[in-house]
């Protein structure tokens, strides 16, 4: 048969809600027909033809007991009136098994249904006679008619108004005849006969079974009239869904619009380091050979090997974290040690070994000051730290520029924006990772983000592009709300119930499942208590026209919590406001996709 | 501004480079001392504040800043109004705004308000950037002429 999961669940019926809701009390056959006439899929066709086999079987089944019943009947209360026991038994037991035959070989076929209305008319037959056509027993016929009204069929009611007009010709002619049944007479009408009585019951079968025939028609008409109106409140619905994925892919691009901007400046920045650097080098070896030559010509052996050891000297790195005032300071007190040296254009040649990180060889360099040349040394020596200083300079802009498309690849990685949800095991604290390093020009000027990340977390599962998209929202957000300065706090923790906004612990119901909830608070000025009510509604924003579809944190909560079976909420105080999304450690339906 | 007195060697001039990425600062004055050489002491700044800090220990230093060289996106003060106050402060000093971003609006405010010389795009060629200084240098002598006629 088929599969045991619900229909609604196989077709996503959250997806068809008002048919769903016209569906409500619809006999199963029909709820599929109708399923399958609205989403337009020839595979529900057959679903909806085995539903309406299997609703036949069903009126069989039903329709077997009844023979069963009636035949119960026939055999006792029935029979007892006028002692036809054998009629009774027998008739009734052969009447059984004729209908039983059709409903055991082709269960929910038209011959069963037009078996068991020939059957039902058997019985009505079958009590006249045990009567003795007593008038009151043809109202069986009228009961069986209407019985038969559960096929939704009209092919069992002509059956059925079939053999009772025969059973009334053939009957009132044995009647007419004197023919006797297992030595009785056969009788159909109760004092009277007559082919004019047989017409007159005519009359009222043929009248019975029009008005059912029309209930049955009218019936079926009225679902197919709901099917085409329910059709075209899908096509509405459609419609909607069709508008509401535009709005989802605007509201995407805003987002990623935004990331690309930060994403371009992030590179542009190491590119433009790198070519200042790479120009630098290049103007630095152009004439290098002759102007060490020259600078070496006037110097001894023992001046050249004072040279050369000085090229080995190691800069300090740290000059360039110095605050300008300190760097100044160091620079007057190495220019005091230049002049009382005696060197010529101290300041100048202190501001380069400050800047260059050589001010603590200053005594190791003396010398080489003092020698005759020692202006175009110097520069020899300048070239050659400042060429290495380039050098680390491209290294650090490559590896800065790398670590950004690194970054962005693990931001694309999955089906971000496919239909369909990917769940895998997630490194969370990675995640976020990523998204900050791509959000760095949004932080990095002001911004100071904090990171509290529990050790040996349970693993999640989930869609790495879509929460990506989440924490980029939520990350985006919190850089708006902080005007680009004050605190960033990533926590990523198991024990879910640490709002920094209350002490108190009083806690969520959510976390009858285990989970790990993720944790993004900012230092800006707060959601006002009568916006955050509304902060997850659709269309919801607070930004000028133009700068937010206000969809994104209702896109948030539905990846958050549709897709991932978790929540996503929010508390906001003056200072510290938090996006709190709580993902479960074990997908509910491990099963699915 | 007024010239000190305890200077005995030539007056020292000196050009400031203001941004809040290192790695823009070491490259900016790199090429600056490359091509110019010794003429100038190169400064730097890793903010507006700092900026307008630097300066004034400058003046008590006796060195004369001709150029500051800005940065437009900094946290704290924006390039466009570091140079509306240097301009205050300093008005023979020549500004140039360093940008990746195109705030135009910001960049006329300066221009109207901060006496601004020129502005030089990111990412830049040292081609680029040694036009741009010698010439807000070359107007700077032009002013100065000007204002001692």
């Amino acid at each position: 048969m088929t599969s045991s999961e619900p229909l609604s669940k196989r077709l996503n019926l959250h997806e068809l809600s008002p048919s769903e809701r016209f569906n409500a009390g619809l006999p199963r056959w029909r709820r599929t027909l109708n399923l399958a006439l609205l989403s337009h899929r020839a595979d529900l066709f057959d679903e909806a033809q085995q539903a309406f086999h299997e609703e036949a079987i069903s009126a069989d089944r039903f329709m077997m007991w009844a023979v069963i019943a009636h035949w119960f009947v026939a055999a006792t209360f029935s029979a007892a009136s006028l002692d036809t026991w054998l009629l009774g038994g027998v008739g009734g037991a052969l009447i059984s098994l004729l209908a039983y035959l059709p409903y055991r070989f082709a269960p929910g076929s038209l011959v069963s249904r037009l078996s068991f209305g020939a059957a039902l008319m058997a019985f009505s037959a079958l009590f006249i006679q045990q009567h003795a056509g007593l008038i009151e027993m043809h109202f069986h016929v009228f009961l069986g008619l209407a019985f038969l009204v559960r096929y939704r069929d009209p092919s069992a009611l002509i059956s059925a108004a079939l053999l009772i007009a025969l059973h009334h010709l053939g009957f009132n002619y044995c009647q007419e005849q004197g023919v006797a049944l297992l030595g009785s007479p056969i009788v159909i009408f109760e004092g009277h006969e007559g082919l004019s009585f047989v017409l007159l019951h005519a009359v009222f079968v043929i009248i019975e079974t029009l008005t059912l025939t029309l209930v049955i028609v009218q019936s079926n008409a009225r679902f197919y009239d709901d099917v085409m109106l329910a059709s075209d409140l899908q096509q509405t619905l459609d419609q909607l869904q069709a508008t509401q994925t535009d709005l989802l892919k605007k509201e995407k691009m805003a987002t990623l619009g935004k990331l690309v901007a930060g994403v371009a400046h992030e590179i542009n920045t190491p590119l433009g380091a790198i070519r200042a650097s790479a120009e630098s080098v290049y103007e630095r070896v152009h004439g290098l050979e002759p102007r060490l030559f020259e600078a070496l010509k006037p110097l001894n052996e023992e001046q050249r090997a004072l040279f050369f050891d000085s090229l080995t000297l190691e800069p300090d790195q740290n000059v360039l974290l110095m605050p300008s005032r300190e760097r100044r300071a160091l620079r007057k007190e190495v220019t005091a040690t230049l002049e009382g040296a005696g060197v010529e254009e101290a300041k100048l040649i202190a501001d380069d070994l400050v800047s260059l990180g050589m001010y603590p060889h200053i005594n190791a360099l003396l010398p080489i000051l003092l020698l005759p040349n020692s202006a175009r040394l110097f520069e020899a020596l300048y070239d050659r730290i400042a060429k290495r200083r380039h050098l680390v300079n491209i290294q650090d802009a490559v590896e800065r520029a790398s670590r950004i498309v690194l970054a962005l690849k693990h931001y694309a990685h999955g089906p971000t924006g496919g239909a369909s949800v990917v769940k895998e095991p997630i490194d969370l604290a990675k995640s976020l990772e990523v998204v900050l390093t791509l959000n760095l020009n949004l932080l990095k000027r002001g911004v100071e983000v904090t990171r509290e990340i529990q050790p040996n977390l349970p693993v999640v599962y989930g869609d790495e592009g879509q929460l990506n998209q989440v924490w980029n929202n939520l990350i985006q957000n919190a850089a708006q709300a902080m005007e680009g300065t004050g605190q960033l706090k990533i926590q990523i923790a198991q024990q879910a119930s640490i709002w920094p906004q209350n002490n108190d612990q009083e806690e969520t119901q959510d976390e009858a499942r285990e989970g790990v909830a993720v944790l993004i608070t900012d230092s800006g000025s707060g959601i006002s208590p009568e916006h955050i009510s509304q902060i997850f509604e659709p269309f919801f924003t607070t930004k000028p026209a133009g700068q937010g579809t206000g969809l994104g944190l209702d896109i948030c909560k539905q990846l958050i919590e549709t897709t991932h079976e978790g929540k996503l909420e929010v508390r906001s105080a003056p200072g510290a406001t938090t996006f709190r999304a709580w993902l479960p450690t074990a997908p509910s339906h491990p099963e699915l996709p | 501004m007024s010239e000190p007195h305890h200077s005995t060697s030539p007056q020292e001039l000196a050009i400031l480079c203001v941004d809040d990425e290192q790695v823009i600062l070491k490259s900016l004055t790199d090429q600056l001392k490359t091509h110019f050489g010794r003429a100038y002491l190169y400064e730097t700044a890793l903010s507006g504040e700092e900026a307008l800090e630097v300066l004034d220990d400058l003046v008590d230093e006796g060195v004369k800043t001709l150029l500051v060289i800005s940065d437009w996106l900094m946290p704290g003060m924006k390039g466009d109004e570091l140079i509306i106050e240097v301009h205050k402060r300093f008005p023979r000093t020549a500004k140039v705004i360093l940008t990746g971003q195109a705030e135009e609006i910001a960049i006329e405010r300066a221009r109207v308000e901060g006496g601004l010389n020129a502005c030089l795009r990111k990412p830049w060629s040292r081609a680029q950037l040694l036009e741009t200084v010698e010439g807000a240098l070359s107007e700077l002598d032009a002013t100065a002429q000007g204002g001692e006629r």
